[in-house]
């Protein structure tokens, strides 16, 4: 009835999307290597020949706003020290490589790993390091160099080298899917992964004994929920007055 | 009768009005958006001769009109290294299939070709066309010049000068001019976002404003109803 009451509905819905895109954000606040989202607004415009306009001027009529695209922020997030030595975290860029059960890839920065059976290092949930370490029962300790070296001091006191941790990268990270649990799957608008040592081509450092915790900055999502609940409520302010302004019209016949 | 038109004129500009604010409150998170104004404008005052105006009766046409507020939104530091603003006039320049068009909004990424492009794909211009970078740190100074590591320049980011009534927008924060011309000195600041411009205590007074004039209208348009039925139910009377 009055085009107001819908420009200000999109308002409130992309808002709304907003807020959960918050929640889900201070919901994970303390899963590590949780990488915040945001959500992008776009404003809604359709063009009309300007009233009363002789040579055909266009203005701009604005139809609202829509929360167009929800964006996840890979930034680093902070380092905390681990005493497991199987923690392994990426300092910079760069993404574990992991084999799911069906066979496929799946990259993670989720980097608690442990070992399975048969002496493999796996996820937490158990997916299969795609560099396949396999450590011998008898190694009482293991070390990982920063670029990915791993190897393991035997009991009778003899290094051996067991292999070469590599990371993932991806030109357009930010389009990558979200897999539960950390993982992320690589699809046609991230581009395949390319592969290479830790600290080369623009990858990070693998760090032993650290835990990468979320990039979730407190401060900015109580910011943004504030905001987003003023904007929520300026929006209902015009339904409001659209309203009012239909009660108002509807008075007009006594 | 004819105040009944002009009356009739004015609440319906008083609900394009509210269009334009409701518009303006949902984009106030909208990167780089420019509110929208509505304005009155009286387009016709056809006063032909005096006797006409002493008896009141003219033609006055109120059409509601809409611009666009260029100024700048407010500068907010994100710390994302694919975040940039532009400091003062000026805009970006985005290509996509249909087109290429002028744009504030400065969220970056790169696609999977290695392109910096905005959040919807449409790629970024420098004065060189397409801007591709390597994987690795990104940084971009003050006039637009592109560096990954080291001190050879990729790319300058092209920042062009349009008219503001020449604009026309086509969504989605993006303009289109017939035309632009490259901005001398531009000033890019990386890690940064242009705020929308939309201001929250204006929009209100405006809302406030449009709902009390609305119903002031309304109560002349009943004043009008009165006299009309006092002549109908009086005047007509033997």
């Amino acid at each position: 009835m009055i085009d107001a009451l819908y420009i200000a509905a999109t308002g409130m819905r992309a808002e709304a999307a907003q807020i959960d895109a918050i929640s889900n954000n201070m919901a994970n606040l303390n899963t590590p290597a949780y990488k915040r989202q945001g959500v992008n607004f776009e404003s809604l415009i359709y063009q009309t020949e300007k009233v009363g306009s002789v040579n055909g001027q266009l203005q701009s009529q604005g139809m609202g706003a829509a929360a167009s695209q929800i964006t996840r922020f890979y930034e680093q997030g902070d380092l905390k020290v681990s005493d497991d030595q199987m923690d392994i975290a990426i300092s910079g860029k760069g993404f574990f490589e992991v084999e799911l059960p069906s066979g496929s890839l799946a990259y993670t920065r989720v980097g608690n790993f442990k070992l399975d059976d048969n002496g493999f290092l796996v996820t937490e949930n158990g997916y299969l390091l795609a560099d396949r370490i396999q450590v011998s029962p008898d190694a009482i300790d293991i070390n990982i160099s920063e670029s990915g070296v791993v190897s393991a001091r035997l009991s009778d006191n003899s290094e051996e080298t067991l292999g070469q941790i590599s990371l993932a990268g991806f030109m357009a990270e930010q389009d990558l899917d979200v897999i539960t649990g950390g993982l992320y799957g690589a699809n046609e608008d991230s581009g395949s992964a390319y592969y290479s040592e830790p600290g080369e081509d623009g990858l990070g450092l693998v760090r032993q004994g650290y835990i990468e915790a979320s990039n979730v900055d407190l401060v900015e999502e109580m910011l943004s929920l504030t905001m987003a609940q003023r904007a929520y409520e300026g929006s209902s302010q015009v339904i409001r007055a659209a309203d009012e302004i239909m009660k108002i019209n509807n008075s007009l016949r006594v | 009768m004819e105040g009944i038109n002009t009356i009739l004129n004015t609440m319906q500009s008083d609900l394009r009005k509210l269009n334009s604010i409701g518009h303006n409150l949902a984009n106030v998170d909208t990167n780089a958006y420019k509110r929208i104004v509505a304005d009155l404008e009286v387009q016709s005052i056809d006063l032909v001769g005096k006797e006409l105006a002493i008896t009141g009766s003219n033609n006055i046409n109120i059409v509601s009109s809409s611009r666009v507020d260029y100024s700048n939104g407010a500068l907010k530091f994100t710390g994302r290294s694919l975040n940039v603003a532009i400091e003062g006039d000026g805009y970006f320049q985005v290509r996509d299939n249909a087109g290429t068009w002028l744009t504030r909004q400065g969220e970056l990424k790169v696609d999977s070709e290695g392109y910096l492009t905005l959040l919807d794909g449409s790629k970024l211009q420098g004065i060189d066309g397409d801007i591709q970078v390597q994987p690795g740190t990104i940084e971009i100074r003050n006039n637009g010049e592109l560096y990954q590591e080291g001190d050879q320049v990729i790319a300058k980011i092209a920042v062009v000068d349009a008219s503001d009534n020449m604009l026309q927008e086509i969504g989605k924060g993006k303009y289109s001019s017939p035309s632009v011309s490259l901005l001398e000195q531009p000033s890019v600041r990386q890690e940064f976002l242009e705020m929308s411009n939309v201001n929250h205590l204006h929009e209100m007074v405006s809302l406030v404003e449009l709902t009390r004039h609305f119903e002031g209208s309304q109560q002349v348009l009943q004043g009008y109803s009165t006299m009309m039925e006092e002549l109908v139910s009086k005047v007509g009377r033997i």
